[in-house]
């Protein structure tokens, strides 16, 4: 099932590759690829027929290595144009042995090998690659991508996520593969807010699709499985839970609220659908929220989620001696949770424990450097400890990371499709 | 022995000098009014404080919210109209009330105007209450235009349909926010109490309740350690929670990362990227600020301010001797180093109070 979301061709303008994304209905991209590229093809064909005649000399002169490579990098070239793709493999193999440096050799090789299923070997290539041009997002979004196919997803995760850092072209279709496949990363591995985030991308560009409101249902439910993985009884409710995160990232609230209505009467004892539907209305009516993260906590008394989000609640009203132990519990609970160093750092703060407020947020930043939040949150403790240069340092990270953070907004928003 | 004496006598002169409250007054946020809170009114606390009553009325926070009847705007203006698309909007007086009406041609959707929001100086945006709920009206009063155009935020298109078109749907948590800041008692608790408030913010908006410190006073007892006062608090604290609590700080940054150039409005927000900004009360909201006091709108009033810890070219630093001095001049410096900042759907230039060195042609640092 994810293998049909992430089938790569080779890209015929040289670089990058042809996936299929999730929002495209599983519909090859080289069947959509533009005029362009077909006009660009045919053009390379008769290219191709020239040189068939320079290639035509006598085999008894001898090549230098240069030419040699030239030659078969050619012929492995012209190969996959005409989609001969095993003959491909081969003549890329014999110019990479020629010249191993060569990244747009391992890039075929790792495409095509992509292409035909044989990810470990596709893997192999694309890792060549980044050891070649460790600064080529593409490369680092493809080896990601195999990693996921090999079950190495702990590293499918660090490659995927270099790859959207050094950037994959957002516009692209590998780009929503690499997304979507960055989404289900983060809920195998339970960082559920991340996954959201990087959902909400997809609504935020126009793209939803049912494979996105599958991944969107277990992020609300928080539920750690792949696609593969859900127990077909519980495909009804990810179904539901779906449509409602599809709905609230879209901010289409009534629609969310009545899928979420449906959610509720029908699982109103399951884990995590009171958690969902408190995080709905959190910006909506705190006090309709609060009462779900309790009822969740009924449910689910170690729901440390949910003790965070109450934390924050509490932190906002200033009712500080409720958000505490709230807060130190979730901290226990889940030590590497950066919020939850946040909300505990944030309160003790307001309580005057100024040494240990410096202490949790200074945790929090080490287990979320790029958290603008984070940043700022320890730029004001240290402020209040009359620690200057250090607040200050913290404050320029905050600020560097807000730019970063607009820069990025800023291109989402341009890869919008044009409203008609 | 010796020190002992010296630290009783710094603790008597933090205490005269009002560093120190004497017994805690419980911390105010005038956000988060608990329920069982009464107020006295200000003609209480006018009655002593004559002074700050009078100059504190014509304020941009006392006039936060005008109460319909008496709507300087809407009596100024008593016919606004505007088209947008197959849609016009009409604000017409009537007497003491205001209608907002919309139509499409065929049918018309006419409400009487249940709230302004805003003095006026910018502009005015209008709470509607239709069917129980509560509306933010799509087009807000522009003092530029002296007419009408989108509410910031709003979408900047034709409406789906008439009822899309009235304005807004408010959630609960947006109505107790814009009530919150703009009024007086109207939000207590958790709850909204619209049958008995105060337009704008009023003294206990920010001082809390006065009804205890008013007692003290009769019973002979010390007034200030009955009443909160913002302006003991600290720097930090005063600007990114107290007075951020209404004009928002950055920790509301998911909200405030959307913004943009929006954000401009959001002072707290601003000035806490400033490379200057830190705890000192120097930098704080009331360094600047008097906040029973009309705007100063004179870019030289607030130069004194920048030279408490900046030096002048010719001499040495004044206060803090950190502060360096401007190679460029040695007046208005606000005026390039907090740049007025356009808000085009506002009809509005906002001060920039992210204070900077202002490269040319550089794009608003967000």
């Amino acid at each position: 099932m994810i293998k049909e979301t992430t089938t790569v061709e080779p890209n015929k303008s040289g670089r990058g590759a042809c996936p299929r994304s999730p929002n495209s209905g599983g519909k090859p991209l080289f069947l959509t690829c533009s005029l362009l590229q077909v006009l660009f093809l045919l053009l390379l064909c008769s290219l191709v027929a020239s040189a068939q005649t320079r290639n035509a000399r006598p085999k008894a002169q001898i090549e230098s290595p240069e030419t040699e490579f030239a030659r078969v990098a050619k012929l492995a070239d012209d190969a996959r144009l005409a989609e001969k793709f095993d003959e491909a493999v081969s003549l890329y193999g014999e110019a990479l042995k020629i010249k191993p440096k060569w990244p747009d050799g391992w890039w075929y090789v790792g495409a095509i090998f992509y292409q035909k299923d044989l990810y470990p070997q596709a893997r192999d290539a694309f890792q060549n690659l980044v050891a070649l041009e460790p600064e080529r997002g593409q490369a680092w979004a493809m080896l990601g991508l195999c990693q996921f196919q090999t079950g190495e997803y702990e590293r499918a995760g660090v490659s995927l996520q270099r790859g959207r850092s050094l950037g994959v072209n957002d516009r692209s279709e590998l780009a929503g593969v690499v997304r979507y496949h960055t989404a289900l990363i983060y809920i195998r591995f339970e960082y559920f807010e991340n996954s959201y985030d990087v959902l909400a991308e997809f609504v935020r560009m126009g793209q939803e699709s049912p494979k996105v409101a599958e991944a969107f249902g277990l992020t609300m439910l928080r539920m750690p499985y792949l696609p593969k993985e859900i127990p077909p009884a519980q495909r009804e409710k990810i179904l539901i839970a779906g449509q409602a995160g599809v709905h609230m990232a879209a901010r289409r609230l009534e629609q969310a609220r009545a899928a979420f209505d449906t959610l509720l009467s029908q699982y109103p004892n399951d884990p995590n659908v009171h958690y969902g539907f408190g995080v709905f209305m959190l910006s909506q009516d705190a006090d309709v929220a609060m009462k779900e993260f309790k009822r969740e906590l009924e449910i689910s008394p170690d729901h440390f989620p949910s003790m965070v989000q109450m934390a924050f609640e509490y932190l906002k009203r200033d009712q500080y001696n409720d958000a505490l132990p709230l807060a130190e519990k979730a901290v226990q609970f889940a030590p590497k949770l950066y919020a939850a160093r946040n909300v505990l750092g944030r309160v003790l703060l307001e309580l005057g424990q100024i040494d240990r407020s410096i202490k949790e947020l200074e945790e929090g930043v080490k287990l979320a450097p790029s958290s603008p939040e984070m940043h700022f949150a320890l730029a004001r403790a240290y402020t209040r400890a009359g620690r200057k240069q250090e607040a200050a340092r913290e404050r320029e990270t905050f600020k560097k990371l807000q730019d970063e953070y607009n820069q990025k907004r800023q291109l989402d928003n341009s890869s919008k499709p044009d409203p008609q | 022995m010796k020190s002992v004496v010296k630290n009783y006598s710094l603790l008597v002169l933090a205490i005269a000098l009002g560093w120190i409250q004497l017994s805690p007054v419980q911390r105010w946020n005038p956000r988060r009014v608990p329920a069982d809170v009464v107020f006295t009114g200000d003609q209480a606390c006018a009655e002593c404080h004559k002074k700050f009553a009078g100059s504190f009325g014509p304020t941009g926070m006392a006039m936060a919210m005008e109460p319909i009847a008496e709507s300087k705007v809407l009596g100024d203006n008593p016919k606004l109209s505007m088209r947008v698309g197959a849609y016009t909007y009409e604000i017409k007086r009537n007497g003491k009330q205001s209608f907002y009406s919309v139509t499409d041609g065929k049918d018309t959707i006419s409400l009487p105007i249940a709230y302004a929001f805003g003095q006026g100086k910018m502009g005015q945006t209008y709470v509607l209450q239709r069917d129980g709920k509560f509306y933010e009206s799509l087009v807000s009063f522009y003092n530029e235009t002296k007419g009408l155009d989108f509410t910031i935020g709003a979408p900047r298109m034709e409406p789906a349909s008439l009822n899309d078109a009235v304005g807004r749907l408010l959630t609960p948590n947006e109505v107790s926010n814009c009530f919150g800041c703009h009024a007086t008692g109207a939000v207590s608790g958790s709850q909204l109490r619209l049958e008995k408030f105060a337009h704008g913010v009023r003294c206990e908006s920010c001082h809390g309740p006065g009804g205890g410190h008013i007692a003290a006073i009769k019973d002979g007892k010390p007034g200030r350690t009955s009443i909160f006062n913002p302006g003991r608090l600290g720097g930090d604290e005063l600007t990114q929670q107290f007075c951020a609590s209404c004009h928002r700080g950055a920790d509301e940054f998911s909200l405030l990362k959307s913004m943009e150039i929006n954000n401009v409005r959001f002072q707290p927000y601003r000035i806490f990227n400033s490379k200057c900004y830190s705890d000192e009360r120097e930098i704080s909201c009331i360094a600047c600020h008097d906040p029973h006091e009309p705007l100063k709108e004179d870019a030289a009033y607030y130069d004194k301010k920048c030279l408490a810890c900046h030096s002048l070219k010719t001499k040495t630093a004044a206060r803090t001797g950190d502060g360096t001095s401007c190679p460029v001049a040695d007046k208005d410096c606000t005026s390039c180093h907090m740049p007025k900042i356009e808000i085009k759907a506002a009809h509005f230039k906002f001060t920039d109070h992210y204070i900077r060195i202002v490269k040319p042609g550089e794009k608003f640092p967000n």
